[in-house]
């Protein structure tokens, strides 16, 4: 069973007479002990996704319908005291700028017993600390850290108390919201080797939202490709990245700089840019910088269809044959 | 270098070991528990290199490595603390002091993020003409409004009109960005410094962003400092790569030869560590242990010995020349 099902959400911005829709009905799973990378480019979506199923949207100007569950639990329409119990304890989400998401004026121990002992209050100071020095040699920090304060902590290091913070209660799904994107290629690759090794340990279930499509390629099982609010291919990182069926991904694809190889392949980019999401086009979301599109991509949006063992595209043309 | 004089070709941008120091007010405590009052940082710590005509040099490194200041002493907008920056012969020094406008019209930068680098209560078509003024190029306005829009319909922001009465805010980063290399290269510089000019795009304009510099740059037979931390793109648009670590340049060569082969054990690790967008790839990162260091108290040897994997305690003693291996390729490591 699928330990995350997301279940036709959208979700719309209403801003005076603009109403953007953000989210367009998507559907999507992550089965327990799995990894999904989400890529797309910025305005996609995918902070958006996430913050949907974590219930961080502000109220009053957005508008939220469809369901996730959790382990069973609806989250969208979860009262708040459950939800804030369920947050850390079975989700947990790692920001991408941990300099923004620590206290600079608390120690890094002070903060995260502070957290701690929010949801274990019956926890004395001594074993509070004793846990999160076992939490910080986790993610190979020395166990000083508890003393220092967040600027006296490289962006590395920073990156690591957010993940330390995030596996405090062995959450069963860690979201990662690009999370290493800020750090240099050494200490990322580092990181994200911790990771991977992190969730094997203790199963954790991993989604990770990410522009960086190496990224995924080489930590995540499953990848799912959003544009613009709309889901337009998902599938297995190695079908989906080697033969991509979307013509989106196939210019993802096209625009990454390849180191490997020793021809000088030109690079390519997707013309044009993401349509305005108050008033998308009649037709499939990407027909606009599509250069495929043919006439019934201006007319209708294509649905998503499987080619194979969960491997899904939304193309009229996808598998080089029309369908409709 | 020699090689080059001989042939009586100047390049046109020589730098001769030239050094940045900041000196940091508060006081320093290093790793080991010292403290140090006014600590010096050396940002740029000795950096010398040529550019040809129409060449493209790439600079990677990590953050903290001094990329960025290396880029803003090119160009001037910081001064050396020591060394010299030769521009076709002459000392920038000299250049700047005599005339201030004609130095920059030599030397040109563009920046990482477009948003920051206009005013934003300008109109582009004022971003433009002000420029073409301020340097008296065209006649008068419409002859300049004239040379904007040809400009513009180069790079394929058409119809121009529709670009000229609009604000920064109203373009996408991508337009903006095309905009600022557009403005950097009209009045056609000698050498132009560009600082991760594509890391704030997304991934999916970029390639269309670096083929226009590209080519704008070799158009005009400019030469190009390419800063960047993203090494792919840095070896798809250089023709040379200088790889810095802590201020110095640590290896440098052509970029298909840096790049496939290296040779420092730092620009062995930083490529290993560039994941590959095929899933299929192995990849084997080299690992390195410890954080990246701070340009304050710089060890006494080899800068990256500490974290070196393999150091020999003769490389923590004595501080390494970057030697010259033949054929351009230049490499700071006793063991190589």
């Amino acid at each position: 069973m699928a330990l995350l099902s997301i279940r036709d959400l959208s979700v719309t911005y209403h801003s005076g007479t603009r109403h953007v829709k953000a989210l367009n009905s998507l559907n999507l799973d992550i089965n327990e002990g799995e990894s999904l990378g989400i890529v797309g480019e910025s305005g996609s979506g995918k902070t958006t996704l996430i913050m949907a199923i974590l219930r961080l949207l502000p109220k009053g100007s957005v508008e939220i319908s469809g369901e996730a569950f959790l382990n069973g639990k609806e989250l969208i329409s979860l009262k708040q005291e459950e939800l804030l119990k369920m947050r850390w304890e079975e989700m947990a989400l790692v920001f991408q700028k941990s300099m923004n998401a620590l206290s600079p004026v608390h120690k890094i121990g002070v903060l995260m017993s502070d957290i701690y002992r929010i949801h274990k209050p019956e926890v004395s100071k001594r074993d509070a600390r004793r846990r999160i020095e076992e939490l910080l040699e986790l993610v190979n920090l020395p166990s000083r850290v508890y003393d220092l304060y967040p600027h006296e902590l490289s962006g590395g290091m920073m990156q690591r108390v957010s993940i330390a913070l995030s596996l405090m209660f062995n959450p069963k799904l860690l979201i990662l919201d690009e999370a290493t994107t800020a750090l240099d290629v050494v200490t990322q690759t580092q990181i994200l080797e911790e990771i991977v090794a992190l969730e094997k340990k203790l199963g954790i279930t991993r989604m990770m939202i990410t522009h960086d499509m190496s990224v995924v390629a080489s930590t995540c099982k499953n990848v799912a490709v959003l544009y613009a609010g709309c889901l337009l291919e998902t599938g297995l990182t190695q079908d989906v990245l080697v033969e991509p069926l979307h013509p989106y991904t196939q210019g993802l694809i096209k625009s990454f700089p390849v180191f490997d190889n020793d021809t000088h392949q030109p690079l390519q980019s997707i013309g044009g840019s993401l349509p305005d999401l108050s008033s998308p086009p009649p037709g499939c979301i990407f027909e606009p910088r599509c250069i495929k599109a043919c006439d019934m991509c201006r007319e209708s949006m294509p649905r998503l269809k499987e080619y194979g063992q969960g491997r899904f595209a939304a193309c009229h043309l996808a598998g080089g044959e029309i369908n409709v | 270098m020699s090689e080059e004089k001989s042939k009586g070709k100047v390049p046109v941008l020589e730098v001769i070991d030239i050094k940045r120091h900041y000196t940091q007010r508060k006081k320093h405590l290093t790793a080991d528990g010292r403290v140090l009052k006014h600590a010096k940082i050396h940002s740029v710590d000795g950096v010398s290199f040529t550019l040809n005509a129409g060449e493209v040099l790439g600079v990677i490194g990590e953050s903290g490595c001094g990329k960025s200041t290396l880029g803003r002493l090119l160009v001037r907008l910081e001064a050396p603390t020591s060394g010299s920056i030769l521009i076709a012969g002459h000392s920038a020094e000299d250049l700047i002091r005599k005339d201030r406008l004609n130095f920059r019209r030599t030397t040109q930068m563009i920046f990482q993020n477009p948003f920051d680098t206009f005013d934003p209560r300008f109109s582009i078509e004022k971003i433009f003409i002000d420029t073409l003024k301020l340097h008296k190029i065209g006649e008068n306005n419409s002859e300049r409004r004239k040379i904007v829009i040809e400009k513009l319909e180069s790079v394929g922001l058409i119809p121009a009109e529709s670009f000229l009465d609009r604000f920064p805010h109203e373009l996408s980063g991508g337009q903006l960005q095309r905009i600022s290399i557009l403005r950097s290269m009209m009045l056609e510089p000698s050498v132009v410094v560009a600082d991760e000019p594509v890391s704030m795009l997304d991934v999916s304009i970029r390639a269309d962003i670096i083929n226009m510099l590209y080519n704008t740059a070799k158009e005009h037979n400019t030469s190009l400092v390419f800063i960047s931390h993203d090494i792919s793109t840095t070896r798809y648009i250089s023709d040379r790569i200088a790889v810095m670590y802590l201020g110095r340049i640590v290896e440098m060569g052509a970029a298909d030869e840096v790049a496939t082969n290296p040779q420092h054990p730092y620009t062995k690790a930083l490529i290993s560590n560039c994941a590959s967008i095929d899933p299929r790839s192995k990849h084997n990162p080299v690992k390195l242990p410890g954080e990246p260091p701070t340009p304050v108290d710089m060890p006494a040897g080899c800068a990256f010995a500490p974290r070196c994997p393999m150091a020999a305690p003769e490389c923590c003693k004595t501080g390494q020349e970057l030697r010259d291996f033949g054929a351009g390729r230049f490499i700071r490591c006793m063991k190589v």
